[in-house]
């Protein structure tokens, strides 16, 4: 089982940690909506001093530059597509999707950083503050939660069938996957009663706080 | 279909959001009268479950891999607005943990994948579902697959993002692929669920 959870450095205690997390998601929405905003020419001459404000505030929170670089070269193969629709099919293709490649850079590097910053239980008591229907952040927090268990039996019952498969694939392993995730579903099912059963025993009564 | 920051207009993310946020409204709304306390952790669970669903690829063919969204598969479950709910978390999550989708642009992939999947594939699933079960779950989620492919082609289209016809055939026949997997892999695992705990698919409808 893997247990790397997401918000791996939020733990860390530095100036930018401490700093109150309605903040930190305020400010991080509206650097994502001022590079969503600014017209392509401005882009390129503000997208230079965006990065060296966000490398300030990385160098200042202590979180491995490794960490964020890896998480956010997720977007790569999302950009590359575009970019070879865009030039092969439209003028200006290159220049265009430069600047498309700059604005989400830019924003996947500021969220990276603002779950590397901040505990996923702090953003959610904040949204909870802000008024967030209750419903979704209980089901929020439940998939924070259960989301590595059901990973690691999910792992597990792969490993099972690798083991005892000879690991052979063809078109069968396409049906064994399906009734994997079946029984994961049957197994939620289950867990979700006795979770609740244990709820109630501790209290629950249908209202949920975060404490 | 994860649409990231960056990749929409503001008149497109507004309007996107605008639709889901009603769509939100309604749903807690309507979910906050009607069920019982009992139904939150199976639906923190069952949301847990798509998250992790979405994680297994399935290997295809020419080592290509198709994977699961599941939310046409949590509605016929648990009913269209909790899975309206349960995909629109997922959706959230991914963009704030896993830097899969965005932010701002939530508005516009709560659409494409809760709305026009979760929602919309389930009503799509209702209209054959008295008479042929299996087939009209599969007719739902690769149409819903495909409806909201076109329809995030048509918001990245509009905001200028990708060119119009190649972006539209492009994104087109990738999901048409897509969208026969998850048509497959939504009735194996409905098939399978009916055999080993068939009381899971008469649960409440909300």
């Amino acid at each position: 089982m893997r247990h790397s959870f997401w918000d791996h450095f939020s733990g860390l205690d530095t100036p930018v940690h401490r700093l109150s997390p309605g903040v930190k998601i305020i400010f991080v929405i509206l650097l994502v909506l001022i590079l969503t905003i600014l017209p392509g020419d401005y882009i390129s001459f503000s997208a230079l001093p965006l990065l060296l404000l966000l490398i300030i505030i990385l160098i200042i929170s202590r979180v491995p530059v490794k960490h964020v670089v890896k998480r956010t070269l997720v977007i790569l193969p999302l950009i590359i597509p575009v970019i070879v629709l865009n030039s092969i099919f439209m003028e200006s293709g290159l220049s265009h999707s430069l600047i498309l490649s700059v604005r989400s850079f830019l924003s996947i590097f500021s969220l990276v950083l603002l779950v590397s910053v901040t505990r996923f239980s702090d953003i959610m008591k904040t949204l909870s503050r802000w008024h967030f229907p209750r419903i979704m952040i209980m089901i929020l927090s439940f998939m924070y939660r259960y989301f590595f268990l059901l990973t690691g039996e999910m792992e597990k019952m792969i490993r099972a069938v690798k083991l005892r498969s000879g690991g052979t694939g063809g078109p069968g392993i396409f049906k064994i996957y399906s009734q994997i995730l079946a029984i994961l579903f049957i197994k939620s099912y289950e867990r979700a009663e006795r979770v609740y059963h244990a709820m109630l025993m501790r209290g629950y009564d249908g209202n949920g706080g975060l404490q | 279909m994860h649409i990231p920051d960056g990749f929409l207009s503001l008149p497109v993310i507004i309007s996107t959001s605008a639709v889901s946020a009603s769509l939100l409204y309604i749903s807690v709304k309507k979910l906050d009268k009607e069920i019982r306390p009992e139904r939150i952790p199976l639906m923190g669970l069952s949301a847990a479950f798509v998250f992790t669903a979405q994680l297994l690829s399935f290997p295809v063919f020419g080592g290509t891999s198709v994977h699961l969204t599941g939310a046409v598969l949590i509605s016929i479950l648990l009913g269209p607005l909790s899975g309206f709910l349960i995909t629109t978390s997922a959706v959230l999550l991914q963009a704030f943990l896993f830097q899969h989708g965005g932010i701002i642009t939530a508005g516009a992939n709560i659409m494409n994948i809760a709305v026009v999947q979760a929602v919309l594939g389930y009503y799509i699933f209702r209209i054959f579902s008295n008479k042929f079960y299996i087939s009209g779950a599969f007719i739902a989620a690769f149409s819903a697959v495909f409806i909201a492919a076109a329809i995030c082609a048509a918001e990245l289209i509009v905001s200028g993002t990708i060119p119009l016809k190649a972006g539209m055939i492009a994104m087109l026949s990738s999901h048409l692929f897509a969208g026969v997997g998850e048509g497959f892999i939504t009735v194996l695992i409905l098939g399978m669920i009916k055999k080993l705990k068939p009381g899971l698919l008469e649960l409440k409808k909300i």
